[in-house]
């Protein structure tokens, strides 16, 4: 083999490892690129769920405020009902002090 | 020499492989970091708004039941004041009533009485109401008047009706000192002293 085919080897057995390790840094670069997308992807899933459960979390105190608001309705009107009981049995007498009392008595 | 040519280029390309592996490793390790990272900041995150969410969550419960707790209690509060109005309305119609019974007389000498404690004066001047002038013996009225205060009061009735359903307006002789102790003046002046027995005795408070 002369000097000259010698050289021309070793060019092209360095071209050969040049693109072999272009194909490499392509790979890393892909490896980084996919991990940036799968981070951006799964963020998202969790701000997802999150605000699923956000909502839940909000609708449910919405429908314990009501049903809490239905109770104390609820136990107003038995208020009111035991008052207009109680004023039966002392209209009476109540007129009676009222009346002394513009009279003067 | 082609044998030495050969170990040059297998080393070569060996070292090439090695570089590339080498470098494949660190991105492996790079996204495996970048990963982690992500989901840990994408987790803190989550949690924040989950805590914002229990917190906005309390706020609302507590604001919708204070609402309706504020909404009942001024409910229970309008119809306890219905209520007493409603006594406080029979009664006056009862005291208007009041003019044509037997005991009339006695209150007015009553209500004379406390007037005349209120004027200090020489003379007084007692007005009735139209009905009253008409109705009233006031020699009775006169006579009861003497035993209230223990007494002889001079007192001038008056020609001039008052405008009222009943009881008295008393003046000194220049009208200047005046004592309304008509009905619907007592109703007024005693409103906060009536409202509290109403109430008192209406719902035994």
């Amino acid at each position: 083999m002369s000097g000259l085919e010698a050289v021309k080897r070793i060019v092209e057995t360095e071209e050969q490892a040049r693109r072999m390790l272009e194909e490499y840094k392509r790979k890393s670069q892909e490896i980084v690129s996919q991990a940036r997308l799968d981070s951006d992807s799964t963020r998202k899933k969790l701000l997802e769920e999150a605000e699923r459960t956000k909502n839940a979390i909000l609708d449910k105190a919405q429908e314990d405020g009501v049903r809490a608001s239905e109770e104390i309705r609820k136990s107003a009107e038995e208020t009111i009902k035991r008052l207009r009981k109680n004023v039966e049995s002392n209209k009476k007498q109540t007129i009676i002090i009222a009346r002394a009392t513009i009279l003067g008595e | 020499m082609a044998e030495a040519l050969d170990k040059l280029r297998s080393q070569i390309l060996r070292d090439a492989e090695l570089k590339g592996s080498d470098m494949v490793k660190e991105a492996t390790a790079e996204a495996n970091k970048i990963v982690a990272e992500a989901e840990n900041r994408a987790k803190t995150e989550a949690e924040q708004i989950i805590l914002r969410a229990k917190t906005d969550a309390e706020a609302i419960k507590r604001r919708v039941i204070s609402a309706e707790q504020q909404k009942a209690r001024w409910t229970i509060l309008e119809e306890k004041n219905r209520l007493v109005n409603d006594v406080i309305e029979e009664a006056s119609n009862e005291v208007r009533k009041y003019v044509t019974s037997k005991d009339y007389t006695r209150v007015l000498s009553k209500l004379i009485a406390e007037a005349l404690e209120s004027i200090k004066t020489e003379k007084y001047v007692v007005k009735l109401s139209e009905s009253d002038r008409k109705r009233v013996d006031t020699g009775q009225v006169e006579t009861q008047l003497e035993k209230v205060l223990g007494r002889k009061a001079r007192i001038q009735w008056s020609d001039e009706p008052y405008k009222c359903s009943g009881g008295v307006f008393v003046s000194d002789e220049d009208g200047k000192i005046r004592f309304d102790n008509t009905f619907e003046a007592r109703s007024q002046r005693l409103e906060r002293d009536l409202l509290h027995k109403v109430s008192k005795t209406l719902f035994g408070e």
